[in-house]
């Protein structure tokens, strides 16, 4: 199947043919986004149900999206706002004090059942989890969704040198953990 | 590109004498068989479902409020001389306070004052983390949206990162 610029789609959008260009944005990005959710939220469930409501919300947007940014920062920022802010009703509807939220998503992990990752890979995901929720952002899109600083940079409106900054704090951070 | 960037990830993980390696993608997790041949229809599905064809949201921030919170970073900006980042422990300087009364009391008129808003006057200006904090209304800090602990965590980790003992942070913020 042909794989279409972002360009295109929005053009083939725009000139009407706004199911057909909808449903290949979809198939473009529904993996990234879903795994940058996923790994975020943790559960399985809760990312199925996130990624359907962040690509409803890019087809309410998408009539009035005009192209400041590009359509991938675009969409990676509406996940990135709805998972953080899901997790933040999470921690509010639980009241559950700050440090308490990476326990409760380390218990999440554990029980779920599409999540197989051997010792090694837990280790690593538990001390992912430690980390505070926007370094946990940053360490995410960098280390596991390989994303650059400058693409980062303009999904999450901070500077490329907090986030480098923020990055390398997380490495150090996760990487204490894993060997301890 | 993918390529590229992992090598660029790897050799950065080296820079930092990490023995962390690019890691796989899926590191353990799974989707149901399937899964992704399936959630454009579910998507489709719960549009169609949807009695409200295209319902565009009220914008979060009137174009006065954006208009308002641009000039009071653009003040903020303009304060700056010299990063609080690059200071030492000596040379905290409290000149020009009173202007920056005036800025917070104006910041923290601002509905949509969080902590990334925080951050990002830390990084981009010279007010010091401990002005910033000290000065910050105990409503804001009441309020459970600001989760103070992350932010103390990033000005924390940010002050050690530029040779900013921690404890002398500490000390001048309580």
């Amino acid at each position: 199947m042909k794989q279409y610029t972002d360009d295109e789609l929005l053009e083939k959008f725009r000139a009407g043919q706004t199911d057909m260009a909808f449903g290949l944005i979809v198939k473009k990005y529904q993996e990234s986004i879903y795994w940058h959710i996923r790994r975020l939220v943790i559960s399985h469930e809760d990312a199925n149900d996130l990624v359907q409501d962040v690509f409803i919300k890019v087809w309410e947007a998408l009539p009035k999206f005009r192209g400041d940014s590009a359509l991938y920062t675009w969409i990676y920022r509406i996940a990135t706002n709805e998972a953080l802010s899901f997790l933040k009703k999470k921690k509010r509807r639980y009241l559950l004090p700050v440090g308490d939220l990476s326990k409760q998503l380390e218990e999440t992990l554990e029980a779920d059942v599409y999540y197989q990752g051997n010792e090694m890979e837990k280790k690593l995901q538990k001390a992912i989890l430690a980390l505070p929720e926007k370094q946990r952002v940053i360490f995410n899109m960098r280390y596991f969704h390989e994303m650059k600083y400058e693409t980062m940079s303009e999904i999450l409106d901070t500077s490329v040198g907090a986030l480098k900054a923020s990055y390398h704090h997380a490495v150090k951070k996760v990487e204490k953990s894993v060997v301890s | 590109m993918k390529t590229e960037n992992k090598k660029a990830i790897q050799k950065e993980l080296q820079e930092l004498g990490s023995a962390l390696n690019a890691p796989g993608k899926e590191a353990g997790f799974k989707v149901p068989e399937g899964y992704f041949d399936e959630l454009p229809g579910k998507i489709q599905g719960r549009l169609e479902g949807s009695t409200n064809i295209v319902q565009f949201r009220k914008p979060v921030a009137s174009s006065r409020q954006v208009f308002a919170w641009a000039a009071s970073l653009l003040i903020l900006v303009a304060l700056g001389i010299s990063l609080f980042l690059m200071r030492s422990d000596n040379d905290i300087d409290y000149v020009a306070l009173d202007e920056q009364y005036i800025d917070f009391e104006y910041l923290q008129a601002q509905a949509y004052f969080d902590q990334d808003m925080i951050y990002q006057l830390i990084m981009d200006s010279d007010i010091s983390a401990e002005e910033i904090l000290y000065n910050m209304d105990a409503d804001i800090l009441a309020d459970d949206e600001f989760d103070y602990d992350e932010i103390m965590e990033m000005i924390l980790e940010e002050a050690r990162y530029f040779g900013i003992e921690s404890e002398y942070l500490l000390s001048s913020l309580y």
